[in-house]
């Protein structure tokens, strides 16, 4: 490793800096917000000094009431997306990767297209479908619905690691006497783990974000945490402090995802770059 | 253990490509045979066929007496060394080793006392509970090796296993393989594309080419390794076969007051050739006084007395030694032989003018080698020449 010199240091941290400040000044400023009394959340200016008050953190970590609900739901909702989206991808991904077929490209290009198309596209048909199977209103209305987006996502990625997969290795063990569902079990899905988990966590951040979705097809009891935080836009004004603590509830579990898998993710990426 | 029989085989890919094609090849029980050949002369697919990996188009594969030719592998009890091992990198060297056990539903003592068997004869013992990343070519090459054993299958299968191992472990690899497979009785089928390889391990060798227009089957010649290197059956294997290549002119054969002679292009003087030459080789007899491909090893090129009335000056251009012998490297004035067998590599030396020369090498003793440009008569054994029909390629014996 070469030493850099010294206003290279600098300028480096200083890119770093203002990325920082990029990324996570809204964060901050959502914090804030959490936090300020709300008539001055767009005073102009801005105003930087102020009063704390924990009312509205205390109402949503403390005495949450409808919100615990919605965080459940969220829950539920985003964890059911993950699992049913990987027994979905897997055999989609491992076709694409292992198999010779004529219109691979073309599959490939329309899982594409699916994951560039506005999801507020399929808002409407949805609800039809969904309404007329008379799942409105349930969890698994939105875990079915929420694969539009996790899937084609999860299908590209998981091709890339299965592609990763020396396929010798499954030969190995098909000569070896494994039959095809233990050669998977064993030795594909093992090598692949961690584009499992890198999947996971993607699908998991797709649904829980996801705010289209549940709003037509939730109902009530299973309002999740994006709509339910709709209902602080009341007559009587928008309680900008209630939102905000809720937006930074949102944030944690898709943090604590990340924060307990990014080793994951950093071995998910390079991947491949080494052969064993 | 078992034999393995190629009835006809042959394999068309989706592309229409033939890989294979007229394979009639038996392996006997416990023989260890060898496929050689260039790149795309179909080894591969072979041996991936007789694994069960690779579907057949044509023909039927036999595996002690039972037609597999639609078998799944894991059905056909044979046990595949990969190039690259192919070892699972998630599994300790103990359950890379016994995976295969298990899958045939082993008992679990029984696992133990083959899987300690195995590792004690290729010397595993200590690496057991290690992960295949964590070891070095050559102990992951045994793993692959144990990985084969320890299930006793009926076949061994061997695709280039000793290609990624350097020079001397590559060396010490191949007479420990050999050893072992001698040991162990199981009839093997060993891809290599290295010529010593193949000569050193073969019980027999089988030599394959690419399908062409020409070649209608891939197998050329199947023999063990010293006839397959003193009996060439055509152009191909000749060429093939031996390091240097073989050394190939344009000659004729006559008859001259009772004596057979050889003329051969750029030669100063005819070889007069032992008297029983044509009872020996009855096969010369229809060629006499027509155009041959005639074919001579650098090893059977001497260094000949100055006034010999055979031999013929010719100046090195480079002498390379390689220890105990040498070779030279010298131009005829002739014409290079034309066949679609044979290519020239003559780029190695050039910047002379190259057109009407024939660049040839001789393989002598060092001590008796000339420097790098300076002159030596050489002159030829007359009883170890080959000769070829210049229209098929063929051998003439």
């Amino acid at each position: 490793m070469h030493r850099r010199s010294p206003v290279a240091t600098v300028l480096l941290y200083l890119a770093l800096a203002l990325t920082m400040v990029f990324f996570l000044g809204p964060i901050l400023w959502f914090v804030a917000l959490a936090i300020r009394p709300p008539e001055t959340a767009f005073a102009r200016p801005p105003v930087f000094v102020f009063e704390p008050t924990l009312r509205a953190i205390k109402h949503t970590f403390v005495d949450p009431g409808a919100n615990a609900q919605h965080l459940t739901n969220s829950l539920i909702v985003a964890f059911g997306a993950v699992l049913l989206n990987l027994p979905l991808s897997i055999p989609a991904g491992y076709a694409l990767s292992r198999y010779r077929l004529r219109a691979k490209k073309y599959i490939m290009l329309w899982y594409l297209g699916l994951l560039m198309a506005p999801p507020v596209a399929f808002l409407i048909p949805y609800f039809i479908l969904i309404t007329r199977l008379g799942l409105s209103g349930t969890y698994i209305s939105m875990v079915l619905v929420l694969q539009t987006l996790t899937v084609p996502f999860s299908v590209w990625l998981l091709k890339s690691f299965i592609d990763d997969v020396p396929v010798e290795l499954e030969e190995a063990a098909r000569v070896d006497g494994a039959p095809w569902h233990t050669v998977m079990r064993r030795i594909t899905l093992p090598l692949a783990m961690p584009g499992l988990i890198v999947t996971s966590m993607f699908a998991f951040v797709f649904a829980w974000n996801n705010a289209a979705f549940p709003l037509v097809l939730s109902s009530g009891s299973t309002t999740t945490l994006p709509i339910g935080t709709l209902g602080y836009f009341a007559t009587s004004g928008v309680t900008w402090n209630f939102i905000a603590s809720a937006a930074v509830a949102a944030m944690i579990p898709p943090m604590l995802v990340f924060l307990t898998l990014d080793r994951f993710v950093v071995r998910g990426l390079t991947l491949g770059a080494v052969k064993g | 253990m078992a034999e393995i029989n190629f009835d006809n085989v042959g394999k068309v890919y989706d592309g229409g490509t033939v890989a294979i094609s007229n394979i009639n090849l038996k392996i006997d029980d416990g023989e260890f045979l060898v496929l050689v050949g260039p790149s795309g002369c179909g080894k591969s697919t072979m041996l991936r066929s007789a694994a069960g990996l690779e579907e057949v188009t044509s023909g039927r594969f036999w595996l002690g007496g039972i037609d597999m030719t639609n078998a799944e592998p894991a059905a056909r009890d044979v046990a595949m060394v990969f190039q690259n091992y192919a070892l699972y990198p998630h599994m300790t060297v103990r359950d890379n080793i016994c995976f295969a056990l298990e899958q045939r539903r082993v008992p679990r003592s029984e696992i133990e006392t083959r899987v300690n068997d195995a590792a004690r004869i290729l010397g595993l013992s200590d690496l057991l509970d290690r992960k295949p990343g964590t070891l070095s070519g050559g102990q992951r090459q045994r793993v692959a090796m144990g990985r084969a054993i320890v299930r006793n299958p009926r076949a061994f299968l061997m695709d280039e296993p000793l290609s990624n191992l350097d020079a001397k472990m590559r060396v010490q690899m191949r007479a420990e393989l050999k050893l072992l497979s001698r040991r162990l009785g199981v009839t093997t089928l060993y891809v290599t594309h290295d010529q010593d390889e193949a000569l050193t391990m073969g019980d027999r060798v089988a030599v394959l080419r690419p399908i062409t227009s020409e070649a209608q089957s891939n197998t050329q010649q199947v023999d063990d390794p010293k006839t397959l290197y003193s009996k060439p059956c055509n152009l191909f294997v000749a060429g093939f076969i031996g390091s240097p290549p073989m050394n190939f002119l344009s000659g004729r054969v006559s008859v001259e007051s009772d004596r057979p002679t050889l003329l051969i292009e750029g030669f100063e003087n005819a070889i007069t050739l032992p008297g029983d030459t044509l009872s020996t080789r009855p096969g010369l007899g229809p060629h006499l006084d027509k155009p041959l491909i005639v074919g001579i090893r650098p090893e059977d090129f001497r260094i000949a007395p100055e006034d010999s009335p055979d031999g013929f000056s010719v100046l090195s251009l480079v002498t390379e030694t390689t220890g105990a012998d040498s070779y030279i490297y010298f131009d005829l004035v002739a014409e290079e032989v034309s066949h679609p067998d044979i290519s020239y590599d003559t780029a190695r030396y050039d910047g002379d003018e190259s057109s009407g020369h024939l660049r040839l090498t001789a393989r002598v003793e060092t001590a008796l080698a000339p420097q790098s440009g300076s002159t030596v008569r050489l002159g030829i054994g007359p009883d170890r020449v080959h000769y070829f029909d210049p229209d098929t390629g063929n051998a003439i014996f």
